[in-house]
């Protein structure tokens, strides 16, 4: 792995969205908090775009957050939110099949600056704060998913539940392209934990084809291992080349709109209907819920007005609903998910 | 990801458009889309065998 060099503050590039992680500073989270996150439960929780992610049958429960800082290097560098993952069941012994991460996915336009799977690709820098009450040695891996490839990088964490700053270069890959379109393309994982499946290998600090056993090589941190652990990270941002820049701040209806590309939800207010229903003829009611930003693909529509209100279309744009018989009754909080 | 319940939906004009089923306990309407991580998923749970999606009404 490549030294990784560090640009003096207030000399970092100028230009605008050199950052091609969203929401790297946790501002966005429109789902809430989630608690009882357990077994079988991969999903999106907390601040948006990232996926808790686990493989394996996981034995320990988690708590994810949007959390608001007040103090701390990260607060001190200008950084407002975190994501948080308290534990609530500890797991003191990583079974072998255990993968556990936080994952960050990239669709395969958003990704063509790396220039992947040509003799121009780029280097890239992943640069994030972090805070744990473990403290050891990390992994975070970049995974190309459409070719199944792989390079990884170790960091420490040094003091416990301090925050530290983090950079790691991964290098260019000159096989692997990523293709186009709005499919997914790669992704980054921060291990949480990793048994022995992932971890008895040697790490890919090059690109390389997938090897189960190279995932995680290195890493040595269990962060389940206490009800009183805790991860937070935030400040996250991976951009071309192999210096970490400052962080690129993005104001917060930008990141917002980013985010409901992915996924978007009609709040109930206090009851009140969400959508207005047209009644069309006789007692057959239709009514549209035209998306504030226009979906990566064809969103999972969740929620419901009552059992006997049909979803009849779905697009990127829009979702339409009747109901055959009698008033259309819309007080649920709807959601439209389009996530990788 | 937990999926009980999957069935085919039509839209009004009789044409099969998605798959109502609980996914993780909630209550979702899941389009035939390739790019819908939740349709991929029932695509993979049904050619293992582990789910079974009914016929629409």
């Amino acid at each position: 792995m490549a030294l990784t060099k560090l640009r003096p503050a207030g000399q970092g590039f100028v230009n605008g969205n050199r950052n091609l992680i969203i929401n790297g500073a946790m501002q966005v989270a429109q789902r809430g908090d989630t608690t009882g996150i357990s077994n079988a439960n991969s999903g999106y929780y907390g601040p948006d775009r990232y996926k808790f992610n686990e493989d394996g049958t996981m034995s320990a429960v988690v708590s994810i957050a949007k959390e608001t800082l007040t103090s701390g290097n990260a607060f001190n560098d200008g950084h407002l939110y975190a994501y948080k993952l308290s534990v609530t069941t500890a797991d003191t012994a990583v079974a072998a099949d255990i993968y556990t991460r936080i994952t960050h996915r990239f669709e395969k336009d958003n990704l063509a600056s790396l220039s992947k799977g040509t003799s121009s690709a780029k280097a890239v820098t992943l640069s994030f704060w972090v805070k744990a009450t473990v403290t050891g040695t990390n992994v975070v891996e970049f995974f190309d998913q459409v070719n199944s490839r792989q390079v990884g990088a170790t960091y420490a964490i040094s003091s416990s539940n301090t925050w530290e700053y983090k950079t790691v270069t991964f290098p260019a890959d000159t096989s692997g392209a990523l293709g186009n379109g709005n499919g997914l393309a790669a992704e980054i994982n921060f291990v949480l934990q990793a048994g022995s499946n992932y971890t008895s290998g040697t790490l890919d600090t090059s690109w390389a084809s997938e090897t189960t056993a190279n995932r995680a090589a290195g890493h040595n941190s269990n962060h389940f291992s206490s009800t009183s652990n805790t991860f937070h990270f935030t400040g996250v941002q991976l951009e071309i080349g192999d210096v970490a820049t400052d962080f690129e701040h993005e104001d917060y209806g930008t990141t917002l709109a980013k985010c409901q590309r992915y996924y978007e939800q009609l709040l109930n207010h206090n009851g009140s209907f969400n959508v207005i229903a047209t009644l069309r003829s006789g007692t057959d009611y239709r009514t549209q819920w035209l998306f504030k930003t226009e979906k990566r693909g064809t969103p999972t529509m969740g929620g419901s007005f009552s059992a006997t209100i049909t979803t009849t279309y779905i697009s990127t744009q829009l979702a339409s609903y009747y109901k055959s018989n009698g008033d259309f009754y819309g007080s649920a909080t709807l959601t439209a998910d389009a996530e990788l | 990801m937990d999926i009980k319940s999957a069935k085919y939906y039509n839209n009004i004009d009789g044409k099969a458009c998605g798959i109502y089923c609980t996914i993780d306990d909630v209550e979702v309407a899941v389009p035939l889309d390739p790019d819908n991580r939740h349709y991929t998923e029932i695509q993979r749970q049904v050619a293992a065998g582990t789910l079974t999606i009914e016929d629409a009404d």
